[in-house]
């Protein structure tokens, strides 16, 4: 039954120019996207800023792919055949809705040539962008369900498709409406925003709750058109799972936050610098009460701290500024510690501790470049840690690839006056800082041997040298706890670590040297921490830029030569009306 | 066929008013009216679900030809075919109805008349107990129309046709005459050969 259904669908979309025209439009749209960002990003921060991009063009093409679904029907008159036949109209709804989730499919495969081309230039991993892939389907598959819904009670496709991208759009926007709302009003409608559910999936990450989600609204659009007792039940069995997951985890007692360490209380009773501190935890209610609790705590230890909630609630953003105004502070001391994208809070303590310790680096005897490897995703807050001091007596180079020449040009200057250097490094980036070192003659020595959690011990005369392995999961689970590491022996000696275990360890663990301070960005904090506890780290880091690489002019032509006009034109011709691969598919079909 | 007290309203408007009647099983009947009497409010009603017949026991062919106009006739009879689950002999009926020449023909390619016979064959190929024709004499040519009214006689299943082609349908031999006015049945009796339709509709909406 099912077949003969998907070939009417397919000749009533590929026989007129609609069909070659929605692939086309796509794949010009998608194109332009894809060449816009890759001037600004060449690394792997492109998959996820283009596959959002991706998600918003969803909203608007899904409409039109399904707004001829039922309401041509009822204009041209044939709903009558589909009334009339022994066909049920959950069985012709499914097979409509189905349809057009496979037309996005299509759509979605058309960019799996530019995210490939990405991969194949950066390395980075398929997993995530495969789970990128899996919410973008989940998405479309959603917005499919609302516009036939919509088709349904239309009997104009055209009023059925302004109808659906207007609804498709609002719901969109429920993200960004909830940044104005009260945090109350806020809480309750993150769970029915589409943004939110999609997000997890192109971190990289599965969400129960998020496909759940979108199952359950797929179901109840569904039941908009089926309007059976069964369907209207499971619909209601799906509507209250999913309440109980988004709101449930919000009314429970969640754990309090840890309690400040030593080392942070001392860092808080010697803060001297006035310094803005941006501290920014995920959405979620819970999280942002237990970074309250911590800064409330932060508040007990030092006068000098004043807990600013001026940002909207609903960002969850905490401003900290220390002795005085914000807008007294001169400009070139402001930066701040991002700590975002934190779904296991577990490392608030951790973020804080990073973010005190960022607090007073300028006084520490150290100074560290490149903490910041994602500045671009994090508008509004500027990362200027170059220009913090240049007292240090030594530097520690997060080295993610992304140094600014303005760092590049300060660790030049920390070579030739031979400052001890110390490097961490992430095993699958084409870092240019290895090489600006190794031009120059820094070589490394010693080791360190991570004996057992939190406990570090140095050993002299070990090579140092550790050969990047193919991927950081492969690292992090080949991981033992006699595993070497390379490190510094002493002071003056240069040194190299590999990896964000490596961060984690200099971080938490009880390092020989105080003054051998290192901040690293939240997300290979994280990681780190994640690694310590023998839990998979989360995934965002990968997604959002540490696996660079460089196209030449040449090269940036011909792919927007080939993405721009060949590609689609081809897509063009694939999909034409008349001699294109699905009417000859359908003639054979016939035949 | 048994219809009691038959009433549709659109936006407060009374479309069909109180209508009652019945007609017997394999009977022709004729349904005659002016312009928004209702006919065709009458017909879809009754081919979407107010009669006890089960829909896929309905045979509806409307006055706007419910055609997929880019399939092919071959495609539309496959999938009205399989919509009914049906096994179709489509040549023979296409035969039937003078439309074998056109059986790889795109829907959208024929001409108005044709795509009205593919509508009267898309109500009759899966045998219906009750058969709805609502104006099924538009744009065809009488030689057309005289296939019709054959096809028609051979028919055994219970047939109700609206029109307002007098001419073409005094040929047909019909088992009763219905006819409706502003909403409701103003007439409704069994048919006498020596009866004039014209004469009869005129006299009964005056």
């Amino acid at each position: 039954m099912m077949p003969i259904l998907y070939q009417k669908e397919c000749a009533v979309w590929m026989r007129t120019h609609f069909g070659a025209g929605i692939f086309t439009g796509f794949a010009l749209l998608s194109s332009f996207f894809f060449m816009t960002f890759l001037l600004f990003f060449q690394s792997s921060a492109l998959i996820g800023v283009f596959l959002s991009t991706i998600a918003m063009i969803a909203v608007w093409i899904c409409p039109f792919m399904t707004m001829k679904s039922f309401a041509q029907e009822k204009q041209d008159g044939t709903w009558i055949l589909l009334q009339t036949s022994s066909l049920s109209l959950h069985r012709v709804w499914i097979c409509k809705w189905w349809f057009s989730c496979c037309m996005w499919g299509g759509c979605l495969l058309i960019t799996l040539i530019p995210i490939g081309l990405i991969h194949f230039l950066s390395h980075a991993p398929f997993l995530p962008t495969f789970l990128a892939y899996m919410g973008l389907f989940a998405l479309g598959s959603t917005l499919c369900a609302l516009g036939c819904a919509l088709s349904y009670t239309q009997d104009s496709p055209a009023t059925s498709g302004i109808m659906g991208l207007v609804v498709g759009l609002l719901w969109w926007m429920t993200e960004g409406l909830n940044t104005f709302l009260h945090p109350a009003w806020a809480n309750l409608l993150a769970p029915i925003s589409l943004q939110h559910h999609l997000q997890p999936f192109l971190e990289g990450q599965i969400s129960l709750e998020s496909v759940l989600f979108f199952i359950t609204c797929t179901a109840v659009l569904g039941t908009v058109v089926v309007r059976g007792k069964a369907m209207a039940l499971c619909s209601f069995f799906l509507v209250a799972s999913t309440l109980l997951f988004a709101y449930y985890p919000h009314t429970i007692s969640l754990p309090s936050a840890p309690p400040l360490s030593h080392r942070t209380i001392w860092v808080l009773q010697h803060l001297q610098t006035p310094t803005i501190l941006t501290l920014r935890c995920h959405q979620r209610a819970p999280e942002f009460a237990r970074m309250s609790q911590l800064l409330d705590q932060l508040q007990k230890h030092s006068p000098w701290i004043k807990v600013h909630h001026a940002l909207p609630a609903h960002e969850a953003e905490v401003l900290v500024h220390i002795n005085g105004h914000i807008t007294s502070i001169p400009k070139h001391l402001w930066y701040g510690i991002v700590a975002g994208s934190t779904e296991h809070f577990f490392n608030a303590e951790i973020l804080v501790n990073t973010a005190i310790l960022e607090l007073i680096r300028p006084i520490q005897q150290w100074v560290i470049l490149g903490s910041s490897p994602m500045p671009l995703s994090f508008p509004g807050v500027r990362f200027l840690p170059f220009s913090i001091s240049q007292r240090g007596e030594g530097v520690v180079v997060m080295a993610h690839g992304l140094l600014s020449v303005a760092e590049q040009a300060y660790l030049h200057q920390a070579i030739l006056e031979k400052k001890p250097i110390l490097v961490v490094l992430f095993p699958l980036c084409k870092n240019p800082v290895r090489d600006l070192l190794a031009s120059r003659g820094v070589s490394a020595n010693g080791s360190l041997i991570f004996e057992e959690p939190n406990h570090l011990s140095i050993q002299r005369g070990t090579p140092i040298w550790i050969e990047p392995l193919p991927s950081i999961q492969t690292k992090i689970l080949s991981l033992t706890s006699k595993t070497a590491l390379a490190g510094p022996t002493e002071k003056g000696e240069n040194a190299v670590f590999y990896g964000p275990f490596a961060t984690s360890v200099l971080i938490k663990g009880p390092h020989p040297r105080d003054e051998w301070v290192v901040i690293g960005s939240c997300d290979l904090l994280s990681s780190g921490l994640a690694t310590l506890l023998h839990q998979p780290p989360p995934t965002p880091a990968y997604m959002l830029g540490i696996y660079p690489f460089r196209l030449t002019k040449l090269s940036f032509v011909l792919i927007a030569v080939f993405l721009g006009v060949v590609y689609p034109v081809g897509i063009f011709f694939l999909c034409r009306k008349d001699r294109g691969y699905f009417a000859r598919v359908l003639r054979t079909h016939r035949a | 066929m048994n219809i009691q007290h038959l009433s549709y309203f659109i936006q407060k408007k009374c479309i069909l008013d109180d209508i009652s009647f019945s007609i017997k099983k394999g009977s022709k009947t004729i349904l005659l009216g002016p312009n928004g009497a209702g006919k065709t409010t009458l017909l879809h009603q009754l081919a979407t679900g107010y009669l006890a017949t089960p829909l896929s026991k309905i045979g509806y062919a409307p006055e706007k030809p419910p055609l997929y106009k880019e399939l092919t006739l071959l495609e539309y009879m496959r999938f009205i075919a399989h919509i009914r689950h049906l096994d179709l002999p489509y040549s023979k009926i296409a035969k039937l109805l003078l439309l074998d020449a056109h059986l790889h023909s795109p829907l959208n390619s024929l001409s108005k008349g044709y795509q009205q016979l593919v509508n009267i064959l898309q109500s009759i190929c899966h045998d219906p107990e009750i058969l709805l024709w609502d104006e099924p004499f538009t744009h065809l040519d009488p030689h057309h129309v005289a296939c019709v009214h054959r096809l028609l006689n051979d028919l055994s299943s219970t047939v109700l046709v609206s029109t307002h082609h007098l001419l073409e349908t005094s040929v047909a031999t019909w088992d009763a005459v219905m006819i409706l006015n502003k909403g409701r049945l103003a007439y409704h009796e069994p048919y006498e050969a020596s009866q004039s339709l014209d004469d009869l509709y005129h006299k009964v909406v005056r």
